[in-house]
């Protein structure tokens, strides 16, 4: 019997193409929105991360124990001892991969102005394998280990009127706290996804940096990428330095850093409430329209019952071509939603002017996420949701005493 | 004076073709009482909404007084049968939320009939069909029989020339459906308007006093009684 | 035309249910609309005061030169012989104050502050007669006074001091280079702190006195730029005329911004803010019209019979598209009472009550310039257009539905269900 039930409930669908395919469209678009939005909003929690990770803190970073207390105060000469560190690392397991950099803030002296900007003394050989370097010079090149050089992020360098070629003084105090400049030419420029890496910083390398703050062999921070967990391999990390002498040294996660990341994670909860929302707008299109198809169709009912068909298997029957409906509806618009979170997966969709204005570590461009899990939820919520929904009315018509069905008529 | 001349109506549903009229002509004189009666296929329903404007005919003319009907466009049709037709329905059709005053006067609202005078036709109209004191009620409270009454007002309240009437009766019992009757026999009398019915219903062809009989789509038979 | 409307008033109450949904929905969406508004409205108009208050100014005198390499702050393009332009602007009955900013490294001391350090500032040298005229400062002190002339201080915003730890008394450093190139250094003291509404503002305020900063950057008495403050009402792009003509003969090429023009930054922010909640209104008002959509679709279909019975009768297909359509309005106008009843309450409490965002805005730059509250605004438009909005919107979207039956044989209509 059950067989037979689905081949009239295909029959039905097919026999009101018109008024099926509406309600599956309906669902569709609210399942393909969810989707899409879910999707993007994991875009975002990764890219933040990733950004996070690349371009400020690494996934363990390790930084002089006092510096977070006075990091406002951007001191210099609070640092740490890069060779005893790499020596240490080298030596342990789980280590993907690190890199000694040193940050400080400094002034572009240019005519009769100065402007400040974000130095980043690195060692591009290292960095090579660290992050995709090449990719990010959109004009020029990378600079090289001890010349006076420097890579400028693109748009600080429009803005203060600076091409490639030119050469900038810089100014800055030193680890030993007295002032010193050092001229720079601009041999690349650079655009990085996170707009603010763009505006405000520029990177030189790193033997020079340390001569320039009077640092020898020492660095601000090294950056490391593991292969585990994260705050585990950070312990990992601190005993091992820790007994290799030396003094103690702050050694965090990268989720355990940045107030950054803390916000995203409000801001993913709101982001989540957001999605529920469009979820229950999108339910009550679906509502509504399944609704308004049963309402059609009393006079079918009618005539159903009579033909010997009633009770449950009729509610059977209606809950079978809704389930079949929104099954179809759901999948067709979580299909047409996963084609555009992997289209635009790969090109990305440009918030630049939107984001132009707001300081966070969130590229300008975002690149939804395709995630199985959040898929395959939102597929089965939808087709419940939409299947429940024909379950009510058609629960409803088919208490109606045939007779009165008919004279519905 | 109606005059249907060679007309013919054929329905298309799907891949079939449904020839229900095949080439009718009939004329009917003003004031008559005429029922056209048929199995269920005959045609009479189609020959009927054809007279009444409501359906337009593939070849033929039909002629009501001197006016070609059969060749206007939806405007003139809709303004025609606001004009001079009264339609009758088999399921009376009245709008549940008016009450029973309000179902009859809003056939003179549409036609811009000033306000004072609305409201004298509809209650007297009302009142010869034997629902004084009713005007109030919805049709929801009132009989099957009552709600025709109304049906009937309200069709004769603007003083057709004809009155199309399809299956009147056969949603009555034949003690009610037999009132009915008398009451449009007794509109007929009165007013002079031209009665056409279809139906299948014995004791209406029996009221008739012409009876034209259809079977598929032809004229089989046309008698005058009395 | 009277029974027409009674007419589609009576039907409405042929499905209570059905119809108090749709208008529910109708209501939520149009409530939402006024809320998003009220807010985008209240935080863009607490930002302009806040940026014109303690930012920008409303119009502001620079060197022609000066505009083009503003992010250097020169020195050396600079506007000559204030004082006399400001004379002459407060004969027009324009308030104005000179300025000079600059930027410099702030350097700190262990002693002060615990350890030492560095960081790069923006500091802005105000003439203290003037200065409070144009800008609001004077009621956001909350320690210690403001500076005084010919004094070595400073005051400081309040979440600056927080950050760095400073307080009322302690010394800072200034070092930069003055007008000529020569290097320079100057020790100050903070007498006092402002808490200022400007977030962007409040996390960076350094005001010194101009004749100490003259005098040290050698600027002979010219200003990097002139302030001018104007009531909410005086419209700005005729002021900015006038004072352009104003000053059209003192010899220096000068440039006049308008407040937007030098918060570039805000205004394509607060632009893509508004694109963005559109987008999202949108999508609620095609979830309302798809609402309205189907309950007309089930209303009209359910009547096809009726619909037939009031054709033959010689309705015209106007008129009954005008019955559906006013019933249809009618929905809307209910959805749109109680939808406008509601943004109106939830608009109260954000008038008077605002959504605290501190925690968001104290350290991230949302582009807005509010400190903490988010507050709505009121706007009679707002109200009025949600009003038309919905119950027209409704009307239309039964317009399609209705013709769509509308087109059917009578005959067919008769036979229906």
């Amino acid at each position: 019997m059950a067989m037979k039930l689905i081949h009239i409930a295909f029959r039905n669908i097919r026999r009101n193409l018109r008024r099926s395919i509406l309600s599956g469209t309906a669902i569709a678009v609210a399942a393909m929105s969810i989707v899409f939005l879910f999707a993007l909003v994991q875009g975002m929690r990764d890219d933040m991360a990733g950004n996070l990770a690349t371009y400020y803190t690494g996934e363990v970073r390790i930084r002089n124990q006092s510096y977070e207390e006075y990091e406002r105060y951007n001191p210099v000469h609070l640092t740490v001892n890069w060779p005893q560190i790499d020596k240490t690392l080298s030596s342990m397991e789980g280590i993907t991969d690190y890199v000694p950099r040193i940050q400080f803030a400094s002034s572009f002296y240019i005519n009769g102005g100065n402007h400040p900007a974000v130095g980043i003394g690195a060692d591009f050989a290292r960095e090579a394998s660290f992050q995709d370097l090449e990719a990010v010079v959109k004009e020029g090149r990378i600079p090289r280990a001890g010349e006076n050089e420097m890579l400028i992020g693109a748009v600080l360098a429009r803005d203060l009127h600076i091409d490639i070629g030119d050469r900038i003084t810089i100014m800055s105090t030193t680890a030993t706290r007295g002032s010193n400049a050092i001229t720079l030419e601009v041999v690349g420029l650079a655009a990085f996804p996170v707009g603010a890496l763009n505006s405000q910083f520029f990177w030189a390398p790193l033997d020079r940096v340390q001569y320039f703050l009077r640092m020898d062999n020492e660095v601000q921070q090294v950056l490391v990428t593991v292969e585990n967990d994260e705050r585990e391999t950070a312990d990992l990390i601190k005993d091992r330095l820790e007994q290799a002498g030396g003094e103690p040294l702050e050694v965090q996660a990268y989720n355990d850093i940045s107030m950054m990341y803390g916000f995203l994670e409000i801001a993913q909860y709101i982001y989540y409430v957001i999605g529920i929302f469009f979820l229950v707008l999108g339910s009550t299109v679906i509502i509504n329209t399944t609704m308004m198809v049963i309402y059609e169709r009393m006079r079918e009912i009618g005539t159903m019952q009579a033909l010997g068909m009633h009770g449950n298997e009729l509610t059977r029957l209606f809950f079978l071509e809704g389930a079949i409906i929104s099954a179809i509806g759901a999948f067709v618009g979580v299909l047409i939603g996963t084609i555009m979170i992997v289209y635009l997966g790969q090109v990305g969709l440009d918030f630049t002017d939107a984001l132009s204005g707001i300081d966070m570590e969130i590229s300008s461009v975002l690149y939804p996420k395709f995630n199985i899990w959040t898929t395959i939820i939102v597929y089965i919520y939808s087709v419940g949701v939409s299947a429940a929904t024909t379950l009510i009315p058609s629960r409803r018509a088919s208490k109606i005493e045939p007779v009165e069905a008919l004279r519905y008529v | 004076m109606i005059q249907v001349q060679q007309v013919v109506r054929d329905y298309h549903t799907g891949e079939t073709v449904v020839h229900a009229l095949k080439g009718v002509s009939i004329d009917i004189a003003d004031g008559e009482f005429t029922s056209i009666a048929g199995p269920s296929g005959s045609g009479k329903t189609t020959l009927l909404n054809l007279i009444g404007c409501i359906d337009s005919l593939d070849s033929g003319e039909i002629l009501i007084g001197d006016q070609q009907v059969s060749t206007m466009d939806k405007k003139s049709k809709t303004e025609f049968r606001r004009n001079n037709l009264g339609f009758i329905f088999q399921t009376y059709n009245l709008i549940p939320v008016l009450s029973a005053y309000e179902n009859v006067s809003f056939v003179l609202s549409i036609l811009g009939v000033p306000e004072q005078e609305i409201k004298e036709r509809t209650m007297r109209m009302l009142k010869e069909v034997g629902l004084e004191g009713m005007e109030h009620r919805r049709p929801g409270r009132l009989s099957g029989g009552q709600q025709q009454r109304i049906a009937i007002a309200r069709a004769l309240v603007k003083n057709p020339k004809i009155v199309l009437a399809d299956e009147p009766t056969a949603n009555l019992d034949s003690k009610t459906g037999e009132e009915i009757l008398q009451l449009m026999q007794k509109m007929n009398e009165k007013y002079g308007t031209t009665f056409i019915f279809s139906t299948h219903d014995v004791m209406v062809m029996d009221y008739a006093k012409r009876l034209v009989e259809l079977h598929d789509g032809q004229i089989i038979s046309d008698e005058r009684r009395q | 035309m009277k029974f027409i409307i009674s007419l589609a008033f009576r039907n409405l109450t042929r499905y209570r249910r059905r119809t108090m949904i749709t208008a529910f929905a109708i209501a939520i969406g149009l409530m939402m609309f006024i809320m998003v508004d009220s807010v985008l409205i209240g935080v863009e108009s607490e930002s302009m005061r806040n940026l014109r208050w303690y930012e920008t100014s409303a119009i502001r005198i620079m060197h022609e030169d000066y505009w083009e390499d503003r992010l250097m702050k020169p020195l050396d393009v600079a506007v000559e012989n204030p004082y006399d332009i400001v004379h002459q602007l407060h004969q027009s009955g324009y308030d104005a104050a000179p300025r000079i900013t600059f930027a410099a490294d702030m350097i700190l001391y262990s002693d002060e502050f615990g350890e030492d350090g560095n960081m790069p500032v923006q500091v802005t040298a105000i003439d203290p007669l003037l200065d409070n005229t144009v800008f609001r400062f004077a009621e956001t002190l909350i320690e210690g006074r403001f500076v005084e002339p010919g004094a070595m201080e400073l005051v400081i915003g309040s979440w600056f001091a927080e950050d760095i730890g400073a307080e009322v008394g302690n010394w800072v450093t200034f070092v930069t280079r003055g007008n000529g190139g020569f290097y320079e250094a100057m020790d100050m003291q903070i007498v006092g702190i402002v808490n200022c509404p400007n977030p962007n503002v409040n996390r960076t305020l350094l005001m010194v006195p101009f004749d100490i900063v003259d005098e040290f950057l050698a600027m002979e008495g010219t200003a990097t730029e002139i302030n001018i403050g104007l009531s909410e009402q005086e419209d700005i792009s005729e002021a900015k005329l006038h004072i352009e003509q104003l000053l059209g003969n003192t010899g220096q090429s000068l440039k006049i911004a308008s407040w937007d023009e030098l918060a570039q930054d805000y205004v394509a922010l607060a632009e893509a803010k508004r694109g963005g909640t559109s987008m999202i209104l949108f999508l609620v008002f095609i979830i309302a019209a798809v609402g309205i959509s189907n309950t007309m679709l089930m209303a009209i279909f359910e009547r096809i019979r009726e619909l037939g019975m009031m054709r033959a009768l010689g309705m015209d297909d106007r008129t009954i598209q005008l019955t559906f359509m006013i019933e249809a309005g009618g929905i809307g106008l209910i959805g749109s009472i109680v939808g406008v009843i509601l943004g109106v309450l939830v608009n109260i409490y954000m008038v008077e009550v605002g959504i605290d965002l501190g925690f968001l805005m104290r350290d991230m730059d949302m582009g807005y310039r509010i400190q903490s509250l988010m507050r709505g605004a009121w706007s009679v438009k707002t109200l009025v257009t949600a009003f038309i909005f919905g119950t027209v919107l409704s009307m239309l979207v039964a317009y399609i539905p209705t013709r769509r039956a509308l087109k059917m044989d009578i005959p067919s209509c008769l036979r229906h269900q």
